[in-house]
């Protein structure tokens, strides 16, 4: 979301350091983990508007799989700038969703919470988060389609 | 909706349950939405494998710790409860005292009306006409008052007919105020 290892680990701690300070305002302890999701997304369009990033036309940082602490599965060079290469257009897809579509697909395949926990998360309907979903599946699918037979 | 054949409309309005268990039936079984489905399934699985996600630094928890040793930066959740708490209880105490105070120290009657004023007066002057009419005096004369000489009676001094011009059942302050 934030697309810089440094501005991510800022919101990372800010998020924990929000969360220990509002502890008390968590009414289900069950629910911890989509708290600390939500006060993270907060904290991530806090900083968008503080810094008045027009976070669309941004090109994305693309984190090597080495610096973003990642193993490649293959040790064949091909294969290894095959894989570099689908990275990078894996993080152009991601970055060319709106951000609206970004995070609850981010949400739902990365972090595979449900769709319920999602529209919690993002406080809007279940309903709008399906599509949003299903909007941002094809939304890939496309681009990486694209990429592909474009060879 | 008025695109759809009468009886899916039907369905939509009564709520058909046969017609309902052939529609999940064909979700089933239809090949084409199970294409879609395994579809979107392989996206998703795509991304799965191929996004790397960025590890944290290993000093990350040690720099949160850090931040929140620093002064002001951390707000324990009982301090939270034990300071701020009451400061705002007491504040809004003091808010509710002072409301309080100031609405039972306004004067929300607008005060007595003119007539108020008017029969509070003449109670209090027929009171002293219907004591002095039981006396049979005037209280203006002096009697009672001055024993000896008429000269030192102001009343008589100005003359008998300034005093007998005054009459007893009459309020003087009422043309007064009836003036204002």
């Amino acid at each position: 979301m934030v697309r810089s290892r440094e501005d991510a680990e800022d919101v990372t701690q800010d998020a924990f350091i929000q969360a220990f300070n509002n502890l008390l305002h968590l009414k289900d302890p069950g629910k911890f983990e989509q708290w600390l999701y939500r006060i993270a997304r907060n904290e991530v369009y806090q900083r968008f508007r503080k810094k008045k990033v027009q976070e669309v036309a941004l090109e994305p940082e693309f984190v090597p799989a080495e610096e973003a602490g990642g193993k490649r599965p293959t040790s064949n060079p091909e294969e290894e700038v095959l894989t570099v290469e689908l990275e990078r257009v894996i993080q152009r897809t991601l970055a060319e969703l709106p951000p609206k579509l970004r995070e609850v697909f981010i949400l739902s395949v990365l972090q595979e919470l449900s769709y319920k926990d999602i529209a919690d998360i993002v406080d809007r309907s279940l309903l709008s988060v399906k599509t949003d979903i299903y909007r941002a599946r094809v939304f890939a699918k496309e681009m990486i389609k694209r990429y592909l037979t474009q060879g | 909706m008025n695109r759809l054949p009468l009886r899916y409309r039907l369905h939509f309005l009564v709520g058909d349950t046969r017609l309902g268990r052939s529609v999940f039936r064909h979700f089933e079984e239809s090949a084409d939405i199970r294409q879609l489905r395994q579809d979107e399934a392989d996206v998703d699985a795509f991304f799965r494998r191929h996004i790397r996600t960025a590890e944290p630094a290993t000093d990350m928890w040690p720099q949160i710790a850090r931040r929140l040793d620093e002064p002001g930066a951390r707000t324990l959740p009982f301090a939270a409860i034990l300071r701020p708490a009451p400061r705002t209880m007491l504040t809004a105490a003091a808010a509710v005292l002072l409301v309080t105070t100031l609405v039972l120290l306004t004067p929300w009657s607008p005060g007595p009306s003119r007539q108020e004023i008017l029969s509070a007066i003449d109670s209090r002057y027929q009171t002293i006409w219907a004591v002095d009419g039981a006396s049979q005096t005037n209280p203006f004369d002096g009697n009672g008052i001055l024993e000896s000489t008429a000269d030192e009676n102001p009343f008589q001094a100005a003359g008998g007919p300034a005093a007998a011009s005054l009459r007893l059942d009459e309020n003087p302050f009422r043309q007064l105020i009836q003036q204002d």
